[in-house]
């Protein structure tokens, strides 16, 4: 049973400060995916927990006891490397066998152990092994045995995928996500892969330049993204974000408009909260429909298309929207083709769209 | 270090800072021999620290009418050993430069005749063959010519095998641009490898620099007359001279004068001198 | 090794490796040729007659006990310097790696007796422990341990390796730095998490991942052990007291230029050449093909 809990934890390099505020907890047998982009704080937020940074705000607490001072290979944590950190000069049974050498096993324990895992990970084949003689996944396979090997209270992954090829990669989080599941171990996941994160997530922990945007389970985030940060970063391909004006609110209904031709109506209540009167409206392209002629509610002009086979991209544009911002994007079935030049009538369900505040970005719900 | 101890890191720091003063130690003397007079420097017990006589030193090492140190002129042979320095290092990397770049970049035949005749250099430091390359030089009529101090050490294979290194890992969409801008084999040479291996040829001199000023065997045996000695090798005649104790202080000086250049470029120019080092070294 | 895309001239590759090929001819193996074949000869000392005699001047050396002597010293010598120098450079370079701060200007700092010559070395040491002034010789004095290198051979074979070893020490400091910070660093994190501590750490990550440069190491320390350091004998003892500290370079020096004999002195370098390139060829075999450990 191990819980895991960051209090107002911030940390600075010199002068620059790389996170602030950070607040989560993280239940027992929880698999918590930290996901942003390169240079948001994830891995310094990781190597903190795991004691190889100091901390230079706050409190990391492992079972509700404080461990800031505690040393890395006292706190009872595996970690899996984003390069894996093989021994190089050691057998994959070494490799495995060295923690529990270092804590005091018999030599007996220590071989039921390294076997018992390394059959759950395929890897019996492979004990005798150097590392240089593993392709990707298997070395990939022995990182995770390393640190399954210990049984320790908390795993620590690393962006342990980003250097396997896609089709690997696909296998393998599934691997690590029933692995989990069996194993029950609390963890704590770094990734950059949006596509990874909702994989693998119980919860996602979502980080955009030091600051946590929001932290729920993958369908909330995806359905009630807390930000337009979140909005764009979750799902692909990304949700499409106009800057739209209040035109008018009531109770009932907010109508606004985005550029000439482009007025959208929303369920009411909801901007009493917003900052001003810019607001920006999102819509995901799948939730976009081709209509029949005046229930139509948006108009498009294609641009390019992206014929996937199982799906059709559209990139357009819609009303007046300057040539320079980025293209509306419509999701359609695979069989639709429209042509370029085309201009496709689009409706979609009112509750489908997504407003946030204009100026901070944050969503705006209904009251 | 990824334990948070502080005492550990003190006690590596103390740890290296007592490694350098044990290596520092010795220059450290010299400093203090060269900068007393005679009287002070021979009597027991040594000094620990240094005196103020160091511009005296200084000017009575330059003057060679200093009995003490049998009248050799410092001055002369801190030049003598600059420009073999200067020689070895230039003729090493031009030299080089020439043999790798056919190496490399031309299909000839003798080429890998070529190639490991070069290689054997490597076994043969001078050390082995002294008697019959001093036979050579002196039957060429090179003893105490600057031509005899430098040459017959410039053709070692460290610098083509570094040069040879190097040019294999520029890429070939390089050679075959300028092919098609039309460019012959010499102009590449000139106007694209020579700049693009600028570091690796700074590194080399750097290392080569040093070589040669601190050759001691080779100009022993092929300079008679003073005025050609070097200041390396000038060291063992100033141990040498005298009849009774010899002139410590004025030795350490020269010591002391003999080491300066390169020890000041080891460290202003540690970087390329690291390079250097690493890269002749594979 | 050639590369794919090269130039065909006729004369042009010739005229670029001349030079070096001259200059090694000349110099290198004419000389070397020389060597050998000289050793095939006696000559009396003023050259008005020669020999050939075979391998006798070979057989002379292999039977002569003084001979073995030298080997033996020399290996001593040898061993001896790489030894130490290669202790405490790991040790120095052990410790450097672990810290941060400053690691820069320690490096600096330990790594400029490279440029001293060797000869200027031996210079120092020699002064340091000078039997009457020195200030080394000093303090042994204060414990009553008469140090006198002029006459007691152990000592003054003592003093060589310390002068020989104290230049040494740069220089595989420096590489052994180098190699050290090669490790990723997240092998070190990755045994600290599994529970080792520092000395573990070194002992079983760490010195494991630096052999291959230190075996490299080994070798070019012997070789300059037994060559560069010519210097240092002619400087500090000049082979003695009684040849305790003539290595094999030096007495082929001193048994060709001074005792002049020619052709015992070519079979002595002919026997050194040899043995260079048994080391060199151990150093390409064993050493370039080390298992490469980078994954």
């Amino acid at each position: 049973m191990t819980t895991l809990a960051l209090n107002n934890v911030s940390k600075s390099y010199d002068a620059e400060n790389v996170l602030s505020d950070v607040n989560f907890e993280v239940a027992d047998g929880e698999m918590i995916v930290i996901v942003g982009p390169s240079g948001c704080g994830k891995s310094s937020l990781l190597r903190m927990v795991a004691g190889l940074e100091p901390i230079t705000a706050g409190e990391v607490l492992i079972n509700g006891q404080v461990v800031n001072k505690v040393e890395p290979k006292d706190r009872d944590i595996a970690m899996v490397f984003q390069n894996y950190a093989l021994y190089p000069h050691m057998t994959v049974f070494a490799n495995m066998a060295y923690g529990l050498k270092l804590r005091g096993l018999s030599v007996d324990a220590i071989k039921k152990r390294v076997t018992e895992t390394a059959l759950l990970l395929g890897l019996e084949n492979l004990l005798e092994r150097k590392p240089a003689a593993l392709s990707g996944g298997q070395r990939q396979r022995v990182a995770m045995g390393r640190a399954i090997v210990r049984k320790p209270a908390i795993f620590l992954f690393d962006e342990p995928l980003s250097n396997l090829d896609a089709k690997l990669r696909v296998r393998m989080r599934l691997e690590i996500k029933a692995l989990q599941q069996r194993l029950g171990v609390t963890s704590l996941y770094v990734t950059h892969d949006q596509v990874e994160a909702m994989t693998l997530a119980d919860r996602l922990i979502i980080l955009n330049d030091g600051a946590i945007e929001q932290i729920d389970t993958p369908m909330k985030v995806y359905q009630r993204p807390a930000s337009t940060y979140v909005a764009g970063f979750i799902g692909t391909p990304p949700m499409n974000l106009l800057k739209c004006r209040v035109v008018s609110s009531n109770k009932n209904e907010v109508s606004v408009v985005h550029h000439e031709g482009a007025t959208f109506r929303l369920p009411g209540g909801r901007v009493a909260k917003a900052s001003s009167d810019e607001v920006t409206v999102g819509i995901r392209p799948d939730h976009l429909v081709i209509s029949e002629g005046n229930q139509a509610k948006l108009q498009c002009a294609v641009q390019a298309i992206e014929t996937l086979g199982s799906e059709t991209l559209v990139h357009g544009r819609i009303a007046e929207t300057p040539e320079d911002s980025a293209p509306f994007i419509v999701k359609l079935d695979g069989n639709t083709l429209p042509r370029i030049g085309e201009v496709l009538p689009l409706s979609y369900e009112m509750d489908a769209l997504h407003l946030f505040d204009g100026n901070t970005g944050l969503r705006l719900a209904s009251s | 270090m990824i334990e948070h101890r502080p005492l550990g890191r003190l006690m590596s720091h103390l740890i290296i800072i007592v490694g350098l003063l044990v290596i520092a130690f010795p220059v450290w003397i010299t400093i203090v021999a060269a900068t007393h007079d005679s009287v002070r420097v021979t009597q027991v017990p040594f000094p620990l620290l240094p005196g103020d006589q160091f511009f005296i030193n200084l000017k009575a090492m330059f003057s060679s009418r200093e009995e003490a140190i049998g009248g050799i002129p410092v001055g002369m042979m801190m030049l003598n050993s600059l420009v073999m320095a200067l020689m070895i290092a230039t003729g090493k990397i031009c030299i080089s430069l020439l043999s790798a770049f056919a190496i490399v970049y031309f299909k000839f035949r003798f080429r890998m005749f070529f190639f490991w005749m070069i290689f054997v250099t490597l076994m043969l430091p001078v050390e082995v063959r002294i008697l019959p390359t001093f036979e050579v030089v002196a039957d060429l009529g090179m003893l105490n010519t600057y031509w005899g101090l430098t040459i017959p050490l410039i053709a070692s294979a460290t610098a083509t095998f570094m040069f040879r290194q190097t040019f294999l890992s520029i890429p070939d969409e390089l050679l075959e641009a300028a092919r098609i801008d039309g460019a012959g084999p010499m102009r590449f040479f000139f106007d694209i490898l020579l700049p693009i291996s600028r570091t690796s040829i700074a590194a080399l001199f750097v290392i080569l620099f040093i070589f040669g000023w601190n050759q001691y065997l080779w100009p022993l045996l092929i300079t008679t007359e003073k005025s050609m000695y070097t200041i390396v090798m000038g060291i063992k005649s100033l141990l040498e001279t005298a009849d009774g104790e010899p002139a410590w202080h004025i030795i350490m000086m020269t010591a002391l004068m003999a080491m300066l250049p390169p020890v000041i470029v080891v460290l202003c120019m540690q970087n390329l001198f690291v390079k250097g080092l690493t890269e002749t070294e594979k | 090794m050639l590369k794919r895309v090269h130039f065909r001239s006729s004369w042009l590759p010739y005229a670029l490796v001349a030079p070096q090929i001259l200059v090694t001819l000349v110099f290198f193996m004419w000389p070397a040729g020389q060597s050998i074949y000289q050793s095939f000869l006696i000559e009396d000392a003023f050259g008005f007659s020669t020999e050939f005699v075979w391998f006798e001047n070979y057989t002379y050396l292999l039977t002569d006990s003084l001979y073995f002597d030298t080997v033996f010293r020399t290996l001593f010598f040898s061993f001896s310097v790489a030894f130490l120098s290669l202790s405490i450079a790991l040790l120095l370079a052990g410790f450097v790696d672990r810290i941060i701060r400053g690691a820069m200007f320690y490096r600096t700092m330990l790594i400029w007796p490279y440029a001293v010559a060797p000869v200027i070395a031996g210079a120092l040491w020699v002064f340091m422990f000078d039997p009457t002034l020195g200030i080394l010789t000093a303090m042994l004095d204060s414990f009553g341990w008469h140090w006198n290198h002029r006459l007691n051979g152990g000592e003054a074979m003592a003093l060589v390796i310390i002068a020989a070893t104290w230049k040494q020490i740069s220089y595989n400091f420096l590489f052994l730095v180098a190699a050290m910070q090669a490790i990723p660093k997240s092998l070190i994190e990755a045994a600290a998490l599994d529970g080792a501590g520092p000395l573990r750490r070194f002992r079983t990550i760490i010195f494991p991942l630096i052999m291959p440069t230190g075996f490299f190491l080994l070798v070019v320390n012997v070789v300059y052990a037994f060559f560069e350091t010519f210097g240092i004998i002619h400087v500090v003892t000049g082979g003695g007291p009684a040849k305790a500290t003539e290595i094999l370079v030096y007495k082929a020096y001193s048994d060709g230029f001074i005792g002049l004999d020619l052709g015992g002195s070519a079979a002595q370098s002919t026997i050194l050449m040899i043995g260079v390139v048994l080391l060199t060829v151990i150093q390409f075999r064993y050493v370039e093909r080390q298992v490469d450990y980078s994954s």
